[in-house]
C-alpha cells in the first residue's frame, strides 16, 4: 500500500495517472488523469459529453476499473464498490419502486444490518435534511423528478460514507427545480461536510456548488485540463460576482475543448 | 448525457476485452456456449441410453438409439414427412386466418370503448375454454374434414392476437392519435395509418404465442381424430404398443369418434403405406418416444 | 365515443364497465338463442335453456358434481406445483450464468413441446390416472412462469444493481431485496398465463385418458351426441376460468399492488 504524502489536508481520493479505453483497438477515452480530492471538499468535475467524466465517477464508485493507473480512497486501492462511497445516480431507476420513500432512504442501513430504531432515527434525520419527512410514506412514482433526486441524496447521506458521488444528479430536471436543488444541496453540504465528487456539464452549476472545479478537455484522449478554485461565500446566488466567475470558467472550458492552455485563472493540471 | 449512453452500450464489450483479448468476444462467447450445449447434450443422451438399458423394456422406455432408428425408419418410408406436412399445413392455415381475424377483432375492440366493454367478459370466458372442448361441437357442425381442425387452430390463435392488438392500440402514444385527428384523418385512415403500424410489436408478440398454441392444438386435435399428422403418429404409436393399461381411452378414441369417416381408417392406411412398424403389437419400434423430439 | 354514456358522477367508470360487460353477455345469449331458434335442432345447436338444464344436472347432481371438482382439483394442484417449479427453475436460470448456459437451450426446446403430447409417455411411465394428468398440467404451467421469471430478473435496471453493490449488499441480499421484488409483475403475468394453460392441459388430458372430469364429460357427451351437455361443460369451463382469473387479479391488487407502482408491466 502506497502511503500518500502527509499534509495537513491529506487527500481523501487520489486518482493517479488513470487512462481508460473501451477496447484495446480504440483510442483511449481519457488518459493520464491525475486528481486528488481533499477530505470535506466539494469537487466538481466539469466537461463536455464523451470526455469520460462519468467513467471517472464509475471507477471511483468501483463499478468499472481503469485500463491503466490506479485510484485510492484514504490510501486504499479501489477494486470494488463499497459502502464508504455512496452514489447518487442521474436517473431515478435506482429507487426501489415497491418501497416507500422512507424504506428507500433506510435501505443502505438495512443492508448494513442496522437495527430498526437506529435506522428510523437516522432515516428521519436525513429525510428532514432534504425536507421530505412529510412525504416519507409515499412510493417513489408518486413524487416529482426533483423529489426523487432528493430521496437519492438522502439515501446517499444516511450512512457514514466517506464520499458522496453524484453523477449529473440534476441533469434531467427543469431549470427552476435544478436551481433550487443546487442551493439546497449547497446548504446540506455546509451542514454535513461530506466529501463530494459531483459530475456535470453545466458551468453555472459548477460555480454554485464547487470548492474546486476540475475541467476536462474533450475526448477522445481527454485529459484533466485545469483545476479552478471557486472562492465565493455560500449561499451563492446569481449576481455580478458569480456571473463574472461563470464567464471566466466558460473561457477555460472553451480552451479545454480546443485542447489549448489558458493563462488566466488556471493552475495547470 | 451522451456519455452515459455510450457507456451503457459498450461496457460489456469492455469487460469482455479485459477478460481475454480476442478479436470478437461475441463470437467467442457463442462458440463457448455451443460447446457447453454439445457437451451437455452428450451427457444427457448418455444418461438417457443408460436409463433405458437399466429399465430394460425398450417398448416402454426406449433409448436414444432406438428413437433414432424409429426416426430414420419413419423418415425413410415417408411417414414422418407426410405427418409433418399434414400438421404444418393445418397450422399455417389456421394460424394465418386466426391471426388476421384477431387483428381485425382487436382493432375493432381497441377502437371503441363500448365494444371493448361489451366483449371483455366474453373474451376472458373463451380464453379459458380450451380448443379441445370445442372439438365435439365443431365435429357436429363441420364434420371430420380439414375445416374442423383448422377452425380449432383459428380458435386458439384469434383471442391471443386480439388481446395483444387491443393492448397495442391502448399503448399508441396519445399525441400520435391527436396528430392524426388534427390532420383530419377519418377513423379508417387513423386506424390503418397510425394505430395499426404503432401496434405492430404487440401484434407480433401475440402472433408468436398464437403460433405456439397452434402447435399444441394440432397435436391434440390429431390425437383425437384425424387421418394424418404428427398427433396421429403419436396416437398410432401408442395404440400399437398394446400395453393394456397404457391407452384404454385413446385406443378406442379413433373408432369411438362416432364419425363414420373417422380415424379408424387412418391406421390401416398408414400400415398399408409400408411401415409395418405401426401395425403389429410386437413391433420393436419405440412408440413411446417423445414424439416432439422429431420436428 | 366515450362522452355520451356515463357522465353521471354516481356511475363510476368501473360500474359502467361492469354494466357494459353484463350487456355484452346478455347480447351473446340473445344471439345464441336466435341462432338456436333458426337451427331448430338441439343436436346441432342446443338453446340456452336446454344447456341450462344440462348445466343444472352437471353441477347440481351429486353424481356428476365430482366431475367438476375433479377437474378443478387437477387444474389447481397442477398449476400450483408447476408454477412453483417454474419459479425455482426460472430463478436459477435467471440468476446464475453457468446454469443459464447449460439449461437455457433445453428450456427453450421443451417449452415448444405441446404439454398434451407428453400424455402418451406419461401414461406409459406413470400409468393411466391422476399422476399422468397431473404431469401434463404441471408441464403446462411450468414454462410460462419460468420464462417470465427469467425475463423479470433480466429486466432489472442496471442502476438498481449498482446501487445495491454501492451500499455493500451481498449477492444473496441483492437477490432477495432487489431481483425478486423487481420480478414480481413478470412472475405474476406468467402465472396468469399458466393458469389458463393449466385449464387447457387438464381438459386435453381428461379427454384422452381421463376416467372423470369435465374433459371426460365433454368427450363422453360427444359419443352420445349429447350436444347440450358438451355446451354445459364448455360453460362451466369458461365461467370457472373467468372467476379464477378475476380472483387472481383481485388477489394481486390486494397483496402485490406496490410491486406494480409506476411500472408498465401488466
Amino acid at each position: 500500500m502506497t502511503v500518500p504524502p502527509t499534509t495537513s489536508a491529506a487527500p481523501l481520493l487520489q486518482v493517479r495517472d488513470v487512462s481508460y479505453s473501451y477496447r484495446s483497438s480504440l483510442p483511449p477515452v481519457m488518459e493520464h488523469v491525475d486528481l486528488s480530492i481533499r477530505s470535506g471538499e466539494f469537487f466538481v468535475l466539469l466537461g463536455p459529453s464523451g470526455c469520460g467524466k462519468t467513467t471517472i465517477l464509475n471507477q471511483v464508485a468501483g463499478f468499472e476499473r481503469p485500463t491503466a493507473g490506479e485510484m485510492l480512497v484514504a490510501g486504499e486501492r479501489i477494486t470494488a464498490p463499497g459502502p464508504d462511497r455512496a452514489v447518487v445516480f442521474q436517473g431515478h431507476e435506482s429507487l426501489l419502486g415497491w418501497l416507500t420513500v422512507r424504506q428507500n432512504v433506510e435501505f443502505p442501513l438495512k443492508v448494513a444490518g442496522v437495527g430498526t430504531a437506529e435506522r428510523r432515527r437516522r432515516g428521519q434525520h436525513v429525510l428532514e435534511l432534504v425536507e421530505l419527512a412529510h412525504q416519507a410514506d409515499k412510493l417513489p412514482h408518486e413524487l416529482s423528478g426533483g423529489m426523487k433526486q432528493r430521496v437519492q441524496i438522502a439515501r446517499g447521506l444516511v450512512t457514514d460514507s466517506r464520499m458522496l458521488l453524484m453523477d449529473e444528479p440534476f441533469g434531467a430536471l427543469d431549470a427552476q427545480t435544478r436551481a433550487s436543488l443546487q442551493l439546497e444541496l449547497s446548504s446540506i453540504w455546509e451542514r454535513e461536510r461530506r466529501t463530494v465528487l459531483f459530475i456535470t456539464h453545466d458551468i453555472s452549476e459548477a460555480v454554485i456548488l464547487a470548492d474546486r472545479v476540475g475541467v476536462m478537455s474533450a475526448g477522445p484522449r481527454a485529459y484533466l485540463h485545469s483545476v479552478v478554485d471557486v472562492d465565493l461565500p455560500r449561499p451563492r446566488r446569481r449576481g455580478p460576482e458569480l456571473n463574472a466567475l461563470v464567464d471566466r470558467l466558460e473561457a477555460t472550458v472553451t480552451a479545454a475543448k480546443a485542447r489549448r492552455p489558458v493563462a488566466d485563472l488556471t493552475e495547470a493540471a | 448525457m451522451a456519455v452515459s449512453t455510450t457507456l451503457g452500450t459498450t461496457s460489456t464489450a469492455g469487460r469482455a476485452t479485459r477478460r481475454l483479448v480476442v478479436p470478437r468476444p461475441a463470437a467467442a462467447r457463442a462458440l463457448r456456449r455451443t460447446g457447453v450445449l454439445l457437451g451437455s447434450l452428450v451427457v444427457l443422451v448418455a444418461l438417457w441410453e443408460w436409463g433405458a438399458r437399466a429399465y430394460g423394456v425398450p417398448l416402454l422406455f426406449p433409448g436414444p438409439l432406438a428413437v433414432a432408428e424409429a426416426f430414420a425408419d419413419n423418415l425413410a418410408d415417408g411417414t414422418l414427412v407426410d405427418a409433418v406436412g399434414a400438421s404444418l399445413t393445418r397450422i399455417a392455415a389456421g394460424f394465418l386466418v386466426g391471426s388476421l381475424a384477431g387483428v381485425l377483432l382487436g382493432l375493432l375492440l381497441g377502437g371503441s370503448r363500448i365494444a371493448a366493454g361489451l366483449a371483455a367478459p366474453l373474451v376472458t370466458f373463451f380464453r379459458f375454454v380450451p380448443p379441445l372442448a370445442w372439438f365435439g361441437p365443431v365435429l357436429v357442425w363441420f364434420g371430420t374434414g380439414e375445416t374442423a381442425k383448422i377452425l380449432l387452430i383459428v380458435y386458439t390463435s384469434v383471442f391471443v392476437v386480439a388481446l395483444n392488438t387491443i393492448e397495442g392500440t391502448t399503448k399508441v402514444p396519445r399525441d400520435m392519435v391527436r396528430m392524426a385527428g388534427v390532420a383530419g384523418a377519418s377513423w379508417w385512415q387513423r386506424t390503418t395509418w397510425v394505430t395499426l403500424p404503432a401496434s405492430v410489436p404487440y401484434i407480433a408478440a401475440g402472433a408468436r404465442v398464437a403460433m405456439g398454441n397452434a402447435f399444441m392444438t394440432v397435436v391434440s386435435a390429431e390425437m383425437l381424430g384425424a387421418s394424418a399428422g404428427l398427433g396421429v403418429m403419436v396416437n398410432n404409436g401408442m395404440t400399437s404398443t398394446n400395453v393394456p393399461d397404457a391407452s384404454p381411452r385413446s385406443s378406442c378414441s379413433a373408432p369411438s369418434a362416432s364419425s363414420p369417416t373417422g380415424c379408424s381408417c387412418s391406421c390401416s392406411t398408414r400400415s398399408a403405406s409400408g411401415s409395418a412398424a405401426w401395425a403389429p403389437p410386437t413391433s420393436p419400434d419405440p412408440p413411446a418416444a417423445p414424439p416432439d423430439r422429431r420436428p | 365515443m366515450s362522452a355520451p354514456a356515463l357522465p353521471s358522477p354516481i356511475t363510476s367508470p368501473r360500474v359502467g364497465r361492469a354494466l357494459l360487460g353484463v350487456g355484452g353477455v346478455a347480447l351473446a345469449v340473445v344471439v345464441w338463442q336466435a341462432a338456436a331458434t333458426v337451427t331448430a335442432n338441439p343436436l346441432v345447436l342446443p338453446a340456452p335453456t336446454e344447456v341450462a338444464v344440462a348445466l343444472g344436472e352437471l353441477v347440481a347432481d351429486p353424481a356428476t358434481r365430482p366431475q367438476v371438482v375433479d377437474t378443478l382439483r387437477r387444474a389447481v394442484v397442477g398449476f400450483a406445483l408447476g408454477a412453483f417449479a417454474g419459479l425455482l427453475v426460472g430463478a436459477a436460470i435467471g440468476s446464475f450464468r453457468p446454469v443459464r448456459t447449460v439449461l437455457n437451450p433445453y428450456l427453450n426446446f421443451l417449452r415448444m413441446v405441446a404439454p398434451i403430447a407428453w400424455i402418451v409417455p406419461a401414461t406409459i411411465w406413470l400409468g393411466v390416472g391422476e399422476p399422468s394428468i397431473l404431469f401434463v398440467v404441471v408441464y403446462a404451467a411450468l414454462f410460462p412462469v419460468a420464462i417470465n421469471t427469467i425475463s423479470g430478473i433480466a429486466a432489472v435496471e442496471p442502476d438498481k444493481l449498482r446501487m445495491a453493490r454501492a451500499v455493500g449488499s451481498s449477492p444473496a441480499g441483492t437477490f432477495v431485496r432487489i431481483l425478486v421484488p423487481n420480478a414480481v409483475p413478470y412472475v405474476m403475468a406468467g402465472a396468469r398465463l399458466a393458469l389458463g394453460l393449466s385449464f387447457m392441459a387438464v381438459i386435453g388430458a381428461e379427454m384422452i385418458i381421463g376416467q372423470s372430469g369435465l374433459g371426460f364429460v365433454i368427450y363422453s357427451a360427444r359419443t352420445f351426441s349429447d350436444t347440450a351437455t358438451m355446451f354445459a361443460g364448455i360453460l362451466v369451463l369458461g365461467v370457472v376460468g373467468y372467476l379464477f382469473d378475476a380472483s387472481f387479479l383481485a388477489l394481486r391488487r390486494v397483496f402485490l399492488e406496490k410491486y406494480y407502482a409506476g411500472r408498465e408491466v401488466r
